[in-house]
This record gives C-alpha cells, structure tokens and sequence, in this order.
C-alpha cells in the first residue's frame, strides 16, 4: 500500500509504537490510515497534529491522554533523543518498578488464609459454608487461580438468578411459550403459503447491569486480590457487567479482565492501575465514578462497592456522590471485609455517612456471605 | 476535495465548527471510515449528519437504535400482509402468466427496505446516521459490524445484495454503554465537548438572528459559567438555543435576576438543579458581570 518510506513514515510507525506502550490500541492498519491521511491534507504542523488526534485515539481516555503523548514524543525528537531510547528507558522503568509491585498485589499467604477463613478462630463454620460438594472438601486457604474455574461454576449459578423478572419485550423459545404469529407466518412463507411449523416466544429476563467497584489500597490488600479474581470470574459468567478499581483514583478495568489467562489479566490490572496498594481517597473515586459513568445507570443496574471505608478523603464527597449514584440506580450494595469481625461496628467517618445511603450492607468477607449478597441482587 | 472545502461546506449550511471537527469529518471521507462521535447530550453530535447530507446534496438515512432493535427494523422485512393478500387475489384468478408465484412474491415489491438495506442501494452515496448506537444490545452491534466492513447485505430468498455506494457513515454514543473494542476499531473517534465561549457566541448569533448582541453574550457568558457549577443535568447548546430564541422572541436586551429566575425552566430540566441555581444566582451573575438592577 505504501511504497516509499521516508522518514515521516518511520516516525509515525515509531509513534504508533510509542502509543501502543502507552496503551492506545493501534492496528497496523490504522497506521497506514494515518500516513494515508498525511499524504491529504496541507503539510503544516497543525493540520499533522490535528490529522493523527483524529486517526489514533479510539476512545475518550485516548483523546484526553493524546495531547501530552504527542508533546512529549515529538519534544524528544526535537530534542535528538531517538524515539527508542526514550522507550527502552520507560520500559526499563517500568521492570524496576514491577517487582515492587508485583510483591505488594500478591497477598501474604498468611493473610489470605485468614481471610478465606472468614476472620474467625473455629474453623467449623468452613464445613458449612457451601453445599457444593467438591467445594465443601477443597481446604479453602488453596484456593487459588488454579480453583477459578470451580468459583466460576459457583457464580455461573448465581448469575443465572441475576436475569429473572420477566420484561416486557419477548424473545424466541423453543420449548413453552406462546405463540408467535408473527415469526410463524414470516418463517413459513419462505417455503410457500402452507404453515408447516410453529414459532414460539416468551417474555424476555429483565438483565440486570452490575457495577462492580473495588477498593485496591493498601487498608484492602489482603482482600483485593481475591476481589480482583472475583471480578474477573463474574465478568466471565456474566456479560452486562462493568468493573472498576480504585484507591486513590478510578479506573475502569473491564477491558483489562477480559484475559482469558487470570494471571495476565492481573498483571494487566496491576501494572494499568497507578497507586496500587497506595492511599485511598473513596470521595473522589466515587465521585468520578458518578461523574463519568452516571450515562451509564439506569433503574436495572446495582452498584456493588467493596471497600473497608477507611480513608482521608473528606466524608461529604462519598455521601455526595453516592446520593448522585443512588437517584439512578436500582440499589448501592456495599461490601466491607471488615464487618465480618465480631464487634465491628461502622465508625470510620466515610462509613458512617455511607451506611444511611445504602440497600444492603454486608461483610462479604467468605463466600457464604458473599452468596446470600448476590441473591439479594434482584431489581 | 481537501479540507478547507469541508470545513466552508459545513459553514455554509449554519454549523459553526472548529479544525478538529472538521479534520475528523474530512479524513472519515477521504478514508472511507465511520466516524464515531461521543459526547454530552445537546453538543450537535446528530446535527454534523444532517449538516454533511445537506452540504454534499445526498440523502440522510437515520437508523434510531434502541434496547431490542433486531434486524427486521434495521435491514429489511417482508411485507407479508400485502404478501396475504396478493396470494389471496392470485387464488381467484386464472393465471396465465408463466412467471413462478414463488418469485413474484419474493421480489422487490413486497420487500420493505430498512435503513441498512435502503443506504447501501443508493446511487449516490447517503450519509448514514446510526443514531445513539450504545442504547442497541451488543448483539446488533456485532451484527453492524459485519455490514460495515462487507458492505452487502444477504436475503435468502433474493441473493447477496452489494452495495451501489458505501455511504458515509455517522455512529452517535452518548456512553450509556462501552462500545466494543472491535466497533471503536473500524472507526475514527470524535469527542465533541460543550463548545468554548467565542464558538457558542458564534452559534447563537447564527442560529438566532435577532438577538440583541449584548444580550446574546450575556446569554452565552450565563451558559458557561452555569456548567461549571455542580448540576445533574448539564445544559447543551440546545438549551442555550432555546433560551436565546425564547428571550429573543420577547424582545428583551439584557439579562436581569427576576429575568433568569423565571424563565430557568428553559435551561435546566431538573428540579434539584433549579433550586441549587436559584439560591446561587446573585453569585453566578457577579461572575458573569450582569449587573442586577435593584
């Protein structure tokens, strides 16, 4: 398609690069879009900015990020700093920072040993947890990446009850139902004016929209792998789902879980979020939640938020935003580990002016909690 | 063609617009993609089809998505009432005619061309507007996909229908739900914000002639500084149209308190956002700098 490479189309094959490390999505055949669309337009220094902010970012968070990419980049080609050094810099970076990281988002052991035991001493209640068998006998402190697939299985059954109130749209069945004239008739014309089959239809299950917004900072570290690893289940059984992370600020990670390997998808996460196991500021988070997603929302989605309520943002802000989220939605239901302790009462300041605002509130801290929550997901 | 023409064929037809509005429109033409637009309600994301179809003299062809839009409201459906009837009339009479029955009934007299379907058998290529594209289940969305990148569309009872022209296709999202990766893939991406203070102006002054001028910044000066403040609903340049034109109409010249307080109900749609406006009114016109009579 194109011929000659000159230098524009080395640099532009070489920003496509510099992109994609940024985590722009670009397909080799949006690069030749881009050099197609140089070879169009007057060749000033504006129109090529302008060309490439139209060809390259895909989505919002692109375009707001475009600008500064595109600055830095073409700064350090002014500067004579080749392209590739900037990059292998950023990337080395990056390697010297991932062990940290990598040590902080993988959970102690111990720790999350304890918390798969609920918190608690006796280790009876275990037993009588599930009545799923091959569950029951599996020692839940190995419940590992490896066990995704039986926590699937568990959440497959659960979100089948996510879809029941029937809506007042219809869909084809096979089986039951009652007659659809309509399709009958259309079907059977195909093959001539004789009716010969029977097109049945029955009310279609009002689906519910789940937000799930998970708290990853430092107070949650213990719980947030395995909330991360919760997600990534759910969004697999589940399709009208969007999640979220956050500890100082919101990301959304919908995309990044859609990995069919957990650990990839994990590394994904980890390495995408900034501040993970950093401080948290729930305000703000929710807030931009509210803000950027409120299109979203409607009266068939929950919004299920799992955080232990410890932060330093300031407490009016969380009760702001969750009235905002609350008007458009059919239920906030809040997570917090923490109340799986006996004794534990709502004081953290966040917490408090939380709880008046919320549709369930549970601990959510084993799976027998977490279950009797996702029942109580019904709109 | 290059972009000045575009951008002065855009103008002409009342759309004010800047380069980066027009560089999308333009290289979405040149480069035969779909141009997706997101952004706030009431920004003009629909009004660039309508604006372009006029501009190059083509028709506008709007598919409206909506929760449970299938392909019998988007490409093409049988009209089997009429299919009943001409089978009913051809029963009493003797037919001569050597033509099967079967294919007189399946052809293009009984067909009725959805939007897909009616866009791709254009001679001269339509803009295509698919219209608040997140509000259709995924399903379609796939489903588009196909069409978009085959351009032909497959009826078994005809055969494989190719399209004349590939028409320029417009997708709008107001983001009540992520597209898909695949979608956002075969597009150029569009953001189009609220417009800055001089474009809004501009907007009003066109679209609303007889506006007194000085009432027309205030107006203007008024909607900017409103969307900063925390509301539910933020207001579009739709709104701000209309209270041009309602003011206008009443052949006021400036804006006074009692003025605004009374007609808030054209700009803000929520009752929240009225109260909390109206408690912070006397603060907002200090920043806009009219100046209350009283």
């Amino acid at each position: 398609m194109l011929q000659r490479e000159t230098e524009i189309s080395a640099h532009i094959v070489a920003f496509s690069r510099y992109l994609r490390v940024k985590g722009f999505m670009v397909s080799p055949m949006r690069e030749s879009d881009a050099l197609l669309a140089l070879t169009h337009i007057e060749p000033t220094k504006q129109n090529f900015y302008l060309a490439l902010r139209c060809i390259f970012p895909q989505n919002f968070k692109n375009l707001r990020d475009f600008d500064a990419i595109f600055d830095k980049y073409w700064k350090e080609i002014e500067n004579g700093v080749d392209a590739k050094i900037a990059m292998a810099e950023e990337e080395s970076a990056k390697k010297k920072k991932k062990p940290v990281e990598k040590k902080q988002s993988a959970p102690a052991f111990e720790s999350l040993k304890n918390w798969l035991y609920g918190n608690k001493d006796k280790e009876e209640e275990l037993a009588a947890y599930s009545n799923n068998v091959s569950l029951e006998k599996k020692d839940f402190s190995a419940f590992t990446d490896d066990d995704l697939a039986e926590a699937e299985k568990l959440i497959k059954l659960i979100a089948r009850r996510l879809a029941q109130k029937p809506s007042r749209r219809f869909e084809p069945t096979r089986r039951g139902g009652v007659l659809d004239l309509r399709r009958t008739l259309q079907k059977n014309f195909r093959n001539g004016e004789e009716i010969l089959f029977l097109h049945h239809k029955k009310a279609k299950p009002t689906r519910v929209k789940l937000f799930l917004i998970c708290d990853v900072s430092k107070s949650m570290e213990i719980y947030s792998r395995f909330f991360v690893q919760f997600m990534y289940a759910f969004k697999k059984v589940y399709h009208r789902i969007e999640t979220y992370v956050f500890s100082t600020s919101l990301q959304r990670i919908s995309d990044e879980l859609n990995e069919s390997d957990f650990r990839t998808a994990l590394r994904k996460v980890s390495s995408t979020v900034p501040h993970w196991a950093g401080g948290t500021d729930i305000g703000q988070s929710l807030r931009r939640f509210a803000e950027n997603d409120c299109q979203q929302l409607d009266s068939k989605s929950i919004v299920l938020i799992i955080s232990d309520g410890l932060d330093m943002g300031k407490p009016e802000i969380v009760e702001e935003s969750l009235k905002a989220i609350k008007k458009r939605v059919n239920k906030i239901v809040w997570l917090n580990p923490l109340a799986g302790h006996t004794g534990y009462k709502p004081e953290a300041r966040t917490m408090k002016v939380a709880l008046p605002l919320l549709d369930v509130f549970s601990s959510g801290h084993n799976f027998e909690t977490l279950k009797e929550v996702i029942l109580k997901l019904k709109v | 063609m290059n972009l000045d023409t575009i951008k002065s064929l855009l103008q002409s037809q009342g759309y004010i617009t800047d380069e980066y509005v027009s560089m999308s429109v333009f290289l979405a033409m040149t480069l035969n993609k779909a141009l997706l637009i997101e952004g706030p309600a009431g920004v003009g994301k629909t009004e660039i089809a309508k604006v372009m179809a006029k501009a190059f003299d083509t028709n506008l062809i709007r598919l409206q998505c909506y929760e449970g839009l299938d392909s019998n409201h988007a490409i093409y459906e049988w009209n089997y009432q009429q299919q009943l009837l001409f089978l009913k009339m051809s029963e009493n009479q003797q037919l001569s005619n050597t033509n099967p029955l079967e294919s007189q009934l399946f052809s293009d007299k009984f067909l009725l061309k959805r939007p897909l379907l009616q866009a791709i058998s254009q001679e001269k290529a339509p803009v295509l507007l698919i219209d608040e594209m997140d509000r259709a289940d995924e399903e379609f969305e796939s489903f588009l996909l196909e069409i978009l990148s085959d351009w032909q569309i497959t009826i078994p009872e005809i055969g494989t229908i190719q399209a004349k022209s590939i028409p320029y296709v417009i997708i709008t999202g107001n983001r009540t739900r992520e597209l898909s990766e695949a979608l956002r893939r075969r597009c150029l991406y569009l953001w189009i914000d609220y417009p800055e203070f001089d474009k809004e102006l501009e907007i009003v002054k066109q679209k609303v002639p007889q506006i007194d001028t000085q009432l027309a910044v205030q107006i203007t000066k008024f909607m900017q500084h409103l969307r900063h403040e925390k509301l539910n609903k933020v207001p579009g340049i739709a709104e701000t149209l209309d209270w041009s034109t309602a003011l206008a109409a009443m052949h006021f010249d400036h804006l006074d308190k009692e003025l605004i307080e009374s007609t808030l109900g054209v700009i803000l749609k929520d009752w929240q956002d009225i109260r909390n406006t109206q408690l912070s009114l006397s603060e907002l016109m200090e920043k806009v700098g009219v100046t209350s009579r009283f």
